[in-house]
């Protein structure tokens, strides 16, 4: 029956019971948008899967490049969509604390690594067994940050987890190295060499302060200044600085001696100054200085002459470097008697026997010759041996066949019961730490040397000073960023231990052993990855 | 009820409360362990994967307020409770997968799923702020509101009411005349034989907007047709060429009715035109007119209202299928 018009079934019935059953638009579109959101997500995932293909990427390699999170450092880009030339499946790559406690460990993919990497353990053998804080592989050495990203430079809370509490890691509970660290500006130790105070055990004498000194003289006084026309011609090109006559006094810098092993000298004619030249020098690594050399580094100046006379005549000689008293003794000989004989025809003749000699007797032209030669020789020795400026003994000390090391030679003694006393002198200083002059370029030597520098408070004249700075000038720079009393920036540079400190020891320290590399792989198979738990 | 009002919101305090601890505490806790590492920490550290789990959980409760809302009758909470969870822990989950994703998009699939989140986010906060605002103006600006599927059905007896309304004034139609003639889009267009009863009875039903204190609503109203007027020939007129089309749902566009202020005019003019007998005619026709104003307003705050689900619910379920993969892919490359 039809509603009656104006009455309350017209009411009623003008929007129907059942209006909800029916979606509006809106509805309908949420409904299909979601439908179409969800099929579009696992599709875009899946295609990952199937698409790509030689000279792009190889099949399946885009849907596990979007589970990657980053891409690889430079190093390892070949497997940058071959997670498992690294990863081992639902085992983790990096020892976290909870990971291990639920007893997943990071072996499978430890292995994937020394593969290719076969290094020291790191205390392995003192660590304690099942110590958490022993890291995996991954657990430090955190890729997928990006082609550049640094594998090795680390935080130092991944060596602080350790070292804060040094004892608590080890079997024993005692710990060969200090045993609490946290920060290296805050109470990480001082350096060894400075703490031990041992002094440099090298034999070399040198005064530091002096060869920094204009004319290689300290202070007022009547000496002669060593100029740069006692210089060779060459060495005065090197040793000159800009604006210098050959009057003037040589005035030497670090860089004159002290060159970075990346194996060049600086040009002397650079508007920079040598110093300055040498510390911007690219380089293979230029991290350390190249070890003092005679030939290179002193020659120049030190130069091994003396002066032969025969009768008035003088001639200069120059000896060669490196040679022990006895064989100093036969050079100089030899030179004497070269003398002799290069000069006189009838000095050869003496040393020619016109007849036939006799035992016993001797001739005596032969013996005053003779004579002649050994007085030059033993006048030689005197000055190369004994004492005062261009001798051997002005730089050396000697070791007698019995007795402690001296700096005099006594010549009632024979010549070759000495011997020159090597110089020992250390080439890198920091035993647990590196350091690298090239990053530090852009600092004087000054900042860190001051000592051989004669303005110094305290300058440098033995060689028994040690001139390596100690921690307090270290962490002018290495520590937290900050401000001194005038105002002045401080900190600011890295302090992570990874700056100065290597983590996998060499073969001598203590409970370290070498990791056996795995068998190798083709190169094909290094390439791809194989997956097989091997690594790459 | 809105959602947030000076009523509820002491029901909404200890969850802000609660929230707010959660993210200091949280915050705590990664900060003082990416310290020790002296690193940003990701979601594969104990904290990371801790706020990665929570993470997980939230957005799967949170998505389960669809079918929630979907199937009212199951007994499992008040579906006002559920929205003030969603509400909250949505809100929480921002800080903890923030701190879950160690502030790195990472790659494509965590980038994605961090995007879809956000945006998710985004637009539930954008909702929120539409579902406490508007439903306000709608109380206010609408008190003709009805249910919004059945709008273009309610204009229809709006036009059939105004057309009979018409008719009873002026009485029978002349040729050419629409007055009458049912609207074609009206459902529940009387036939002719309900036409005769109408004739008959004379009596007929309008809806109508009445207020009662601070209570304003449409209430429908019986009214009887009286005889016609003479000289309401304008009436016809004015309902053929303006009321007519502006009832139907196409016929707000262009109409000078469409402006209320224009609209009063008009209708003062027409009524200078007609008997005073037919005065109650032109009102009623003014207050159907008001009402097709009102039911435009009610659509057009309606799809503000509404339509950012339309962004919230697909991406929320995007959200979902990707965060599964996440998880995935995570663990299998842990």
């Amino acid at each position: 029956m039809a509603a009656r018009p104006g009455g309350g079934k017209e009411r009623a019935s003008r929007i129907p019971l059942n209006y909800y059953k029916k979606r509006d638009a809106i509805a309908r579109w949420k409904l299909g948008l979601s439908l179409l959101a969800a099929l579009f997500t696992l599709g875009w995932w899946a295609t990952g899967f199937s698409l790509g293909g030689p000279g792009l990427v190889s099949q399946n390699a885009m849907g596990r490049l979007r589970a990657s999170h980053g891409p690889l450092t430079r190093a390892h880009a070949t497997w940058d969509a071959r997670c498992d030339a690294c990863h081992a499946s639902f085992q983790p790559i990096g020892d976290d604390s909870w990971t291990r406690k639920i007893g997943l460990t990071s072996a499978s993919a430890d292995t994937r690594c020394q593969s290719c990497h076969a290094v020291l353990d790191h205390h392995a053998e003192t660590g304690k067994p099942g110590d958490t804080a022993l890291k995996s592989c991954g657990g430090c050495h955190r890729d997928h940050q990006g082609r550049d990203a640094s594998l090795v430079r680390l935080p130092a809370s991944d060596c602080t987890s350790c070292h804060k509490d040094l004892k608590g890691h080890t079997q024993t509970g005692a710990a060969s190295f200090a045993s609490a660290i946290t920060s290296f500006a805050g109470d990480h130790p001082e350096f060894a060499l400075i703490k031990q105070k041992q002094g440099d055990l090298g034999t070399l004498k040198f005064n530091h302060a002096l060869h920094m000194s204009k004319g290689l003289i300290e202070g007022e006084t009547q000496k002669p200044v060593f100029t740069l026309a006692q210089l060779g011609e060459e060495d005065q090109k090197r040793y000159a600085r800009e604006g210098q006559g050959a009057s003037d006094g040589v005035q030497l810098e670090c860089a004159s001696c002290h060159r970075p092993d990346n194996g060049k000298l600086p040009p002397a004619s650079s508007p920079l100054g040598v110093e300055a030249m040498a510390s911007l020098l690219s380089s293979g690594t230029g991290g350390y200085m190249k070890p003092i050399s005679y030939r290179t580094d002193c020659a120049a100046c030190h130069k091994l002459e003396v002066i032969m006379a025969r009768g008035e005549a003088e001639t200069k000689v120059t000896v060669p470097h490196r040679l022990q008293p006895s064989a100093l003794h036969e050079t100089l000989t030899n030179l004497s008697i070269g003398l002799s004989l290069g000069k006189d025809v009838k000095t050869l003749e003496k040393f020619t026997p016109s007849s036939r000699p006799r035992p016993g007797r001797r001739d005596e032209a032969e013996q005053s010759a003779r004579e002649e030669v050994q007085a030059r020789v033993t006048k030689a020795e005197r000055i190369l041996l004994g004492e005062g400026k261009g001798t051997c003994t002005e730089c050396h000390q000697y070791r007698p066949s019995e007795g402690t090391i001296t700096s005099k030679i006594d010549f009632t003694r024979r010549l070759d019961e000495y011997a020159v006393e090597p110089t020992f002198v250390e080439t890198v200083w920091y035993k647990h730490a590196l350091f690298d002059h090239f990053a530090h370029r852009g600092v004087s030597c000054q900042g860190c040397h001051e000592s051989a520098y004669p303005n110094a408070p305290k300058p440098s004249r033995s060689n028994d000073d040690v001139l390596i700075p100690g921690k307090s000038s270290c962490v002018q720079c290495h520590a937290p960023e900050g401000r001194d009393g005038q105002g002045n920036p401080t900190g600011g540079a890295g302090q992570d231990c990874t700056e100065c400190h290597t983590y996998h020891a060499d073969e001598q320290s203590p409970g370290v052993h070498r990791v056996e590399p795995l068998d190798r792989l083709k190169f094909a198979e290094f390439l791809k990855g194989t997956g097989d738990g091997k690594g790459p | 009820m809105l959602l947030f009002d000076r009523d509820n919101w002491p029901r909404h305090r200890p969850w802000l409360a609660f929230v707010a601890m959660a993210t200091l505490g949280a915050t705590l806790w990664y900060a003082v362990a990416s310290l020790m590492a002296s690193r940003l920490l990701g979601g594969g550290s104990l904290p990371g994967f801790t706020f990665g789990v929570i993470g997980g959980v939230i957005c799967l409760f949170e998505f389960l307020i669809w079918p929630r809302k979907k199937f009212r009758a199951w007994r499992i909470g008040r579906v006002q409770t559920w929205m003030k969870l969603h509400i909250w822990l949505g809100l929480l989950s921002l800080p903890i997968l923030v701190l879950h994703s160690g502030f790195r998009l990472g790659g494509s699939i965590s980038a994605a799923l961090m995007i879809l989140f956000l945006v998710v986010i985004a637009s539930g906060v954008w909702g929120l702020a539409l579902q406490n605002i508007l439903p306000r103006k709608m109380l206010v600006e609408v008190p003709a509101e009805t249910i919004h599927s059945q709008i273009d059905r309610i204009l229809g007896h709006h036009h059939d009411e105004a057309a009979r309304l018409v008719q009873e004034t002026c009485g029978k139609a002349v040729a050419g005349s629409s007055a009458r003639t049912p609207s074609a889009s009206s459902p529940e267009a009387p036939d002719d034989d309900e036409d005769e009863d109408a004739e008959e009875t004379r009596h007929f039903v309008v809806g109508a907007v009445r207020s009662a204190g601070k209570i304003s609503g449409k209430v429908l109203q019986s009214r009887s047709a009286g005889p016609s007027v003479e000289g309401s020939e304008a009436l016809r007129v004015f309902y053929d060429l303006t009321a007519g089309p502006f009832l139907t749902p196409d016929g707000l566009k262009g109409s000078p009715l469409r402006q209320a202020e224009r609209a009063r005019v008009i209708f003062e003019d027409l009524r200078t035109k007609l008997d005073v007998r037919a005065h109650p005619a032109a009102d009623a026709l003014e207050n159907l007119c008001d009402q097709r104003r009102q039911l435009a307003e009610q659509q057009k705050l309606h799809f503000w209202l509404h339509s950012w689900l339309v962004v919230h619910l697909p991406l929320s379920v995007a959200l979902i299928v990707l965060m599964f993969v996440h998880i995935y892919v995570a663990l299998k490359y842990l």
